[in-house]
């Protein structure tokens, strides 16, 4: 597996250090969808992992644009292992009344989702040339 | 001599044919491959309480990777068919009946119990208008769907929706409606007539959910683990009435067996397969085979046994559209984390505008894993998180159902290499009903709009029929009798969906079952 390739895909959806066990879970999927894969896309995905930080913003970009399927793909492995976490609990669950931040969510949407969608294409232009 | 009744398959209508023997006294053979989960967890108490010390490991992605399927190999398996503990159901179904298709997505089992080991339990018996041009009455049915429900323990209520479903007083009490569930039906009884007048009337669903004990099963807890774990005891499945006709002798069980075709000699009917263990040749001769293999397996078993790699048989299924409820007075409340995690309601639209009549399935989300809902809300990763948190509480979702008759149909072959090909055009489905729907359920809280509506791939409903259609007089040889007997094959009878050549928007499942009783008890009185 690529230097912090986990760690890194871990930490822009999750915002925090991947636990060693995720980790370890990672690695077998992640192996398994890659064979799927042409070679060229393979050399892309290093490129967006070694050169881009914002991957979250990547990701985006590239489910807006149909581009990018295989980091998608492990984006969508990372949701599923991060959800058997015990610690993500309160990422996934809601227990309180939260109207209001609901309702302010809503509010940054158009904004974060265009930013996002910029820095994620920019990036995806320039530094995986 | 009269030899053994044998029956292929151990699914809802194997298992429904086999009570109606079993009531006569007659000991029927079931030749089953009959796969069976060994896998057992420990999982108790709310799903969600769970979860907040355990991790879900086990449950949700498994040692084989079961959990990410969708994911890794691009199928798009409804979330149950995924956990590990229930992805025995469709386990060893590319091996023993491979299915070529582009555009149709077809799901097998081969499990004790087959497909409805993961289906949502929904038991709606036909009325003359759903049974349509088939040559079969409702009444000829009732006796059976009465004599299941008691086998089963069907939940209902005798509401607005009786006028569809019949009245039954042989119901189990309804289930706790979700919160959400609870708000659009109170708004639906404050305006009913209004909305009656439109074409739209809400109730409660028929279900095998029980709410009581019953036949040595547990009423429903409301735990939410019903995607996750096997054997749940409250969800019929027919390996419930398989294993307890087994161990009463009712049966005889041969499991592990995949039956090919069937030859005949000296008048006899020679079934033919293969041990699955040691892929061994198995033959048993008998003068009454009854198959219940699943309409595209039976086809395919029927194909085979005649060599006919030539014709093409039509295909039934239900054209399906999601529609996703959002209940704005919901949004960023908790998750109903008790909530019962299937079909709530059911919305039928009857309308004298329209040609055909739809059914809804209103169903609660919280049981399946949060994960599933990831990405179905077009912003960024870390945005998508928050919504499944805040947003998702406040979504239902809604399965409508179109009916489906020959001219709608897909086809289906077996082609040299002993492979179904499956072709289906995309199906074509009005779209005012829909729009009529959509301010109707505007009007009781959940907004939708028909732009976030999705049709679902042919196949996807799981509601597969119409290959051997039932005739009065039967002249082709994939047709079958009234009694399920298939034309010029004295003795072979077809007893799953297979016969049913027009299927309405209402699950077909009890009328399946209630047709097998029926054929098996019109064969016992013959012995």
């Amino acid at each position: 597996m690529k230097n912090g390739e986990a760690a890194k895909i871990y930490r822009s959806i999750f915002r925090k250090d991947i636990p060693g066990i995720v980790q370890q879970r990672f690695e077998n999927p992640s192996v398994k969808l890659e064979s799927a894969f042409p070679e060229s896309d393979l050399i892309k995905y290093r490129k967006i992992i070694d050169r881009i930080s914002d991957l979250a913003a990547v990701e985006y970009a590239s489910r807006i644009t149909g581009t990018n399927q295989l980091l998608i793909k492990k984006f969508q492995i990372m949701i599923y292992l991060g959800e058997c976490m015990p610690g993500n609990f309160n990422v996934f669950i809601n227990e309180k009344r939260g109207l209001i931040r609901t309702l302010l969510m809503f509010t940054t949407i158009p904004f974060n989702s265009v930013y996002k969608f910029i820095k994620g294409f920019l990036a995806l232009k320039i530094k995986t040339k | 001599m009269k030899k053994e009744i044998v029956i292929i398959g151990g699914g809802a209508s194997g298992v429904s044919a086999a009570l109606g023997f079993a009531e006569k006294g007659i000991i029927p053979t079931i030749i089953d491959v009959g796969m069976r989960s060994d896998k057992k967890h420990q999982a108790v108490g709310n799903q969600y309480d769970y979860r907040k010390d355990n991790d879900l490991y086990d449950l949700m992605i498994g040692s084989e990777l079961e959990g990410l399927s969708n994911v890794l190999d691009g199928t798009s398996l409804p979330p149950k068919l995924t956990t590990p503990m229930n992805n025995y159901i469709i386990s060893g179904s590319e091996e023993l009946s491979p299915i070529r298709s582009s555009n149709f997505s077809a799901i097998q089992s081969f499990a004790s119990g087959g497909l409805a080991a993961a289906w949502g339990a929904g038991l709606y018996r036909y009325n003359d208008e759903d049974l349509g041009s088939l040559p079969l009455r409702s009444g000829s049915l009732e006796p059976y769907y009465d004599r299941l429900s008691k086998e089963i323990g069907i939940s209902g209520e005798n509401d607005d929706l009786s006028q569809f479903f019949g009245n039954d007083n042989t119901l189990l009490p309804p289930f706790r409606l979700s919160k959400k569930a609870e708000h659009l039906y109170k708004n639906y009884q404050n305006k009913k007539k209004k909305f009656n007048r439109n074409g739209v009337f809400i109730g409660y669903p028929r279900l095998g959910v029980l709410t009581r004990d019953h036949m040595g099963r547990k009423q429903c807890d409301y735990s939410n683990f019903e995607t996750w774990l096997n054997d749940i005891p409250w969800v019929y499945n027919p390996a419930h009435s398989l294993d307890r006709l087994i161990k009463e002798n009712k049966i005889k069980y041969m499991s592990g067996i995949h039956i090919n075709s069937w030859s005949r000699k000296n008048g006899e009917i020679i079934i033919e397969g293969k041990n699955i263990q040691d892929g061994s040749p198995f033959r048993k001769n008998t003068d009454t085979l009854l198959i219940a293999a699943g309409t595209i397996n039976t086809t395919k078993m029927v194909l085979r046994s005649k060599r006919d790699t030539k014709s093409r048989l039509n295909i039934l299924d239900n054209p399906l559209l999601q529609v996703p409820l959002i209940f704005p007075a919901f949004l960023g409340s908790p998750l109903d984390k008790s909530a019962f995690g299937m079909t709530n309601l059911n919305l039928i639209f009857k309308s004298p505008d329209s040609k055909k009549t739809l059914q809804g399935s209103i169903i609660e989300l919280t049981s399946p894993p949060r994960s599933v809902f990831f990405e179905r809300f077009p912003v960024s990763s870390v945005l998508n998180l928050k919504m499944i948190k805040m947003v998702s509480p406040s979504l239902l979702a809604m399965f409508l159902y179109y009916p489906s008759s020959p001219d709608e149909a897909g086809s289906i072959r077996l082609t040299n290499n002993n492979e179904l090909e499956i072709e289906q055009k995309d199906y074509v489905t009005e779209r005012e009903p829909v729009k009529k729907i959509v301010r109707a359920l505007i009007r009781m809280g959940a907004w939708t709009h028909p732009l976030i509506i999705q049709q679902s791939k042919p196949g996807y409903a799981i509601h597969y029929a119409g290959t051997i259609p039932m005739r009065t007089n039967t002249t082709s040889e994939y047709e079958s009798s009234i009694n399920g007997e298939l034309h010029k094959e004295p003795g072979v009878y077809i007893i799953d969906g297979a016969p049913f050549s027009h299927i309405s928007s209402k699950n077909l499942s009890f009328t399946i079952m209630a047709n097998a009783m029926r054929i098996a008890d019109n064969i016992s009185k013959g012995k």
